[in-house]
């Protein structure tokens, strides 16, 4: 790929312009990975707790529902389920961690004391109440799991495409660009090398011209000249 | 029907061979070590041999179980109000139309849920007083207002169509379930009166018991939760433990609330170890438990002392529905894995 | 995107009723025995309701599904699906994927307990 750049100063001094271009996006993009790995960090040791907190909430959760369900019958427990006339809701506002678009979210109405939730007061037990509050608490944990968990998904995803991004350019941009470089710096080389050696020549072949004329006068031979020039076609040829 | 004389003699005489048939403790030891097929199994062997048969093809497991015990309960309910006649009818009507509430609370919310009619059809315990025409014609129905047509003619009529504004207001089912409970516990002591002795003196307190129950748990649940709620939402007349007004200042104070239970002379006694247990832990549910225990000990009672009175006809009722209960009980307890010794400690009133 | 969502929840009737019971109205039931051949489409079904924020599915459930639909159910963000359930460590897809975005096991319990030492 790097023998299809025309050899020019022109083309070098691009190419040297879009290597300290990508060298500095590299080193950007490294930081931006290296940003987002420690916020990533942060968000993980938070939905870690976050989880436990959940495990442990579901937990409790189930412990109580499984009393009113022993106690009053599971059908009397979805009988009041059914009766439920405030539901949870969630609203998301979007937040930005280094770019990355993430989620805060906001909920109403998952918290219900005793005369909000709908089912009449007196068909219904303690068992009941505590086991609505227990979910009631369990849909909390489960609303701030879902808000870590979407910015990690997120951050994740951001990660890997700013990984990706940085070794594209480690890996394959920035080889590339050096190669060509490094090929156009050895092509002008080569170019000037041949120049000097030219010009050379002209100027041997104008001081033997010269020699000649006062010769032709002296009679000298040329033989010298006709090997010189054999040499000079069995040199690579530039293009 | 209630033109008739009441028959107490006859009822209690058919009472005595369904009562023998209730589980005894020991039957209670083996079911809790058995997992929830062996019960199903044991049962089939028993009194609920019919239910579980014909409802096996359609449930299984626990749910089974949960089916067929409704259903048999409902099946020996039905025959009580069969059998009576006169006085006794009517106070045994009364006391099943808690029945007859659930269900119109069941048919109700599955309107609200749009829950198919088979499903809500399901959950029907067919024990109360309203008839299985009735009841049909109300799970065929869309909208509640149709529910409260239907019913025009019975008890409930009144106390729903009032609720039903608030509904259409709120939205919340809550008024139409209070109205119903209401309807309930309001008339179970209807022209009883105050007797101090004879065979009706141990009922009353019994139901007058119950009553006190009711109030203290709601008020304990509102108290606890911190629900801005007009105690006159939920208290009922007819108990001897709050009047109105107490309830009202009590449900601010918790532990106000828990003393006035502990200082009174009825239960004190009765309750002492749950409300000590109330006032250190935040559950309730020891609380409830001990209550339905002190309230099946007014129970065993009923029947000893006049065994031909309504007394020992709400016995058995209370015996079946403990039966029930205890049964439902450990095969639920059993399925979500507690042990042996939990389900005796919080789940079994023997 | 801040117009209000609700939250949702997909299981065996037994874990969906708690749910309920805090007001969750949007629920699919799918039976155990049905799970293998319905569970699929209840959780695709709810993927797609735009008025759904949150999925709540059990742990043990991801089983039951195919695997486009399990990579779903580990990558969607909107909804976004929190698994519960004994094991307690959730998003067994999401540690697969910080280990290929990061390049090392963050989530593994025991490396990180031998770092702490």
């Amino acid at each position: 790929m790097a023998k299809d750049v025309k050899p020019t100063r022109k083309n070098l001094m691009a190419i040297e312009d879009r290597i300290e271009l990508s060298e500095r996006g590299h080193g950007t993009l490294e930081k931006k990975r290296d940003g987002l790995i420690m916020e990533f960090m942060d968000i993980l040791d938070k939905a870690q707790d976050v989880r436990s907190g959940l495990s442990d909430d579901y937990e409790e959760a189930q412990k109580k529902i499984n009393m009113a369900r022993a106690m009053d019958g599971d059908v009397a427990v979805r009988g009041a389920a059914a009766a439920l006339q405030e539901h949870p809701e969630i609203t998301t506002e979007a937040k930005n961690i280094m770019g990355v678009v993430v989620p805060q979210i906001e909920s109403s109405r998952v918290s219900k004391s005793v005369d909000q939730r709908g089912y009449g007061i007196m068909g219904t037990s303690a068992r009941i109440d505590e086991a609505a509050e227990a979910y009631e608490d369990l849909l909390e944990s489960v609303i701030l799991a879902a808000e870590v968990e979407t910015a990690m998904k997120k951050m994740l995803r951001e990660i890997e495409t700013t990984k990706r991004r940085v070794n594209a350019l480690e890996f394959k941009l920035l080889p590339d660009l050096y190669d060509s470089q490094e090929y156009i710096e050895q092509k002008l080389e080569e170019q000037e090398r041949e120049e000097i050696f030219r010009l050379k020549k002209i100027k041997e072949k104008k001081e033997q011209e010269e020699k000649a004329e006062r010769a032709d006068t002296d009679d000298e031979p040329e033989s010298g000249d006709e090997l010189e020039q054999a040499t000079a076609g069995g040199l690579p040829g530039g293009d | 029907m209630s033109a008739r004389a009441s028959n107490p003699e006859y009822v209690n005489a058919r009472v005595r061979s369904r009562r023998a048939v209730l589980f005894a403790d020991e039957d209670y030891r083996k079911l809790i070590r058995m997992g929830p097929s062996e019960i199903a199994r044991f049962m089939e062997e028993t009194e609920y041999e019919r239910e579980i048969n014909a409802l096996g093809t359609r449930f299984s497991g626990v749910d089974l179980i949960e089916y067929a015990l409704n259903r048999n309960l409902a099946k020996h309910f039905d025959d009580l109000l069969d059998w009576s006649e006169g006085r006794l009818y009517d106070l045994i009507g009364r006391y099943l139309r808690k029945f007859d509430v659930w269900n119109v609370k069941t048919i109700i919310r599955g309107i609200y849920t749009e829950t198919p009619t088979e499903e809500v059809s399901t959950d029907l315990i067919r024990a109360g007083e309203l008839p299985d025409s009735t009841l049909d014609r109300l799970l065929e129905v869309d909208e509640i207002d149709d529910v409260i047509e239907i019913l025009g003619g019975t008890v409930f009529y009144e106390p729903l169509s009032e609720a039903y504004q608030e509904f259409e207001e709120t939205g919340a089912l809550v008024s139409l379930e209070n109205a119903l409970d209401r309807e309930f516990y309001e008339h179970l002591l209807d022209d009883l009166g105050r007797p101090q002795e004879g065979p009706d003196a141990l009922y009353v307190e019994f139901l007058e018991a119950e009553i006190d129950f009711l109030n203290a748990r709601n008020a304990l649940r509102l108290a606890r939760s911190g629900a801005d709620l007009d105690p006159a939402a939920y208290y009922i007349e007819g108990g001897v433990l709050f009047t109105q007004a107490e309830l009202s200042r009590l449900v601010g104070n918790y532990d106000e609330l828990v003393d006035h239970i502990a200082d009174s002379g009825r239960y004190g006694d009765r309750l002492g170890g749950a409300l000590a247990r109330l006032r250190e832990a935040d559950s309730l549910i020891q609380f409830e438990h001990a209550m339905d225990a002190a309230l099946l000990e007014y129970a065993d009672t009923l029947s000893s002392i006049y065994p031909v009175s309504v007394s020992a006809v709400l016995s058995y009722i209370l015996a079946k529905e403990r039966e029930v209960e205890n049964i439902r009980a450990i095969a639920r307890g059993r399925e979500v894995g507690l042990t042996e010794a939990e389900i005796e400690d919080e789940l079994v009133i023997l | 995107m801040s117009q209000s969502q609700e939250i949702a929840v997909v299981g065996s009737p037994e874990f969906t009723t708690g749910f309920r019971l805090a007001g969750v109205r949007r629920f699919e039931n799918v039976p155990d025995g049905e799970k293998a051949t319905d569970l699929d489409a209840a959780v695709t079904n709810v993927l797609a309701d735009e008025g759904v924020g949150i999925v709540v599915m059990h742990d043990d459930d991801l089983e039951y599904l195919s695997r486009e639909v399990r990579g779903e159910v580990e990558t969607s963000v909107e909804p976004v699906v929190i698994t519960i359930g004994a094991s307690g460590s959730g998003g067994g897809g999401l540690r697969e994927q910080i280990k290929r975005a990061i390049g090392i096991d963050l989530m593994d319990e025991e490396a990180n307990a031998d770092n702490q030492t």
